[in-house]
């Protein structure tokens, strides 16, 4: 199994400004994943369970489905301090910007090579 | 299980033209876990300060091993029942004679071939710093190899099923004998 993963992070943060006494705190994040596996993807929907119905297993070629994943996120804190009566509010908005999930397939349509349900072994 | 594990790290402060200070930090790792190999793993971070006390750029690369779960390193067998004949649902066959019989199979799912998963990553980015903010941006890129699954793996095996030959006669024939393949799961890189 592979992970490809790019990203951006970012973090502000914005010291207590006495006059309104309120601190406040952004960060934010960009991530785009890929993930596959270098294996076969095999194909065996058509075999049954007694032992006659059993088929040969198409396999499609190495790496043939990827997974993609992209997120961009971001958190505003904002933090506000009341002296009088010894109280901090503090107020936190997360936002999901964008949720991205997508395959990307190679040849899916016609498996390249075959398990043999004889011996088990790839012929080639 | 047993896992071994030595850390080595040392710091440097340089300074460039007398006051721009540049901090690197290296660090290496070496794993070394039963049935794997040992794995050597380096890293190096340095921040270099563009403007005294206010703006830095920071660089790091680095390289994790991932060592395998229990389940990885030490799996369980996959174990298949396949039944020959059963005659335990049958009505007219009296309840005396009757008979099932199967025949177990069991495979290692050990895979010697595993390998240690590892995760490059790299890393740029820069730091400001005043006393009415702090800013922090950071660009990485990261590989993942190796990563632990468990795949699918396929063995032939030849499943005879058996019949009696009829109600009042208690002998057996072979009906059929069909190669199948036994599939489980062993873990792969």
């Amino acid at each position: 199994m592979t992970v490809n993963t790019k990203g951006i992070e970012a973090d502000l943060n914005i010291r207590r400004i006495e006059a309104i006494r309120t601190s406040f705190s952004l960060n934010g994040a960009w991530l785009q994943s890929q993930n596959y596996s270098s294996d076969f993807t095999y194909f065996d929907d058509f075999s049954g369970i007694g032992g006659k119905d059993r088929t040969h297993i198409g396999l499609y070629g190495p790496s043939m489905s990827r997974r993609n994943t992209e997120q961009l996120n971001s958190a505003l804190r904002i933090i506000h301090n009341i002296p009088q009566i010894g109280l901090v509010i503090s107020l936190t908005t997360e936002t999901m910007w964008i949720t991205k999930d997508w395959y990307q397939f190679g040849n899916d349509t016609i498996p390249v090579s075959y398990i043999s349900k004889l011996d088990g072994k790839i012929p080639i | 299980m047993k896992q071994y594990s030595a850390y080595a790290e040392e710091n440097f402060n340089i300074k460039i033209n007398n006051k721009n200070n540049l901090a690197i930090q290296m660090g290496l790792r070496y794993d070394l876990m039963n049935k794997m190999k040992g794995f050597l793993s380096p890293r190096i971070n340095g921040s270099l300060e563009v403007i005294p006390n206010i703006f830095f750029i920071r660089g790091g690369y680095g390289l994790t091993a991932k060592m395998p779960t229990l389940i990885y390193v030490y799996p369980e067998k996959a174990y298949f029942e396949y039944i020959n004949i059963n005659e335990m649902a049958s009505t007219t066959i009296p309840e005396n004679e009757r008979i099932i019989m199967t025949t177990t199979r069991v495979f290692d799912t050990d895979n010697s071939d595993l390998k240690i998963a590892s995760n490059n990553k790299s890393e740029i980015g820069f730091d400001i710093q005043t006393k009415k903010l702090t800013l922090n941006v950071t660009a990485f890129k990261e590989n993942l190899k190796n990563g632990y699954s468990m795949s699918p793996v396929f063995t032939p095996v030849i499943f005879n099923e058996y019949l009696r030959a009829s109600v009042s006669q208690q002998t057996y024939f072979l009906k059929e004998s069909n190669p199948v393949l036994a599939k489980y799961f062993i873990p792969k890189k």
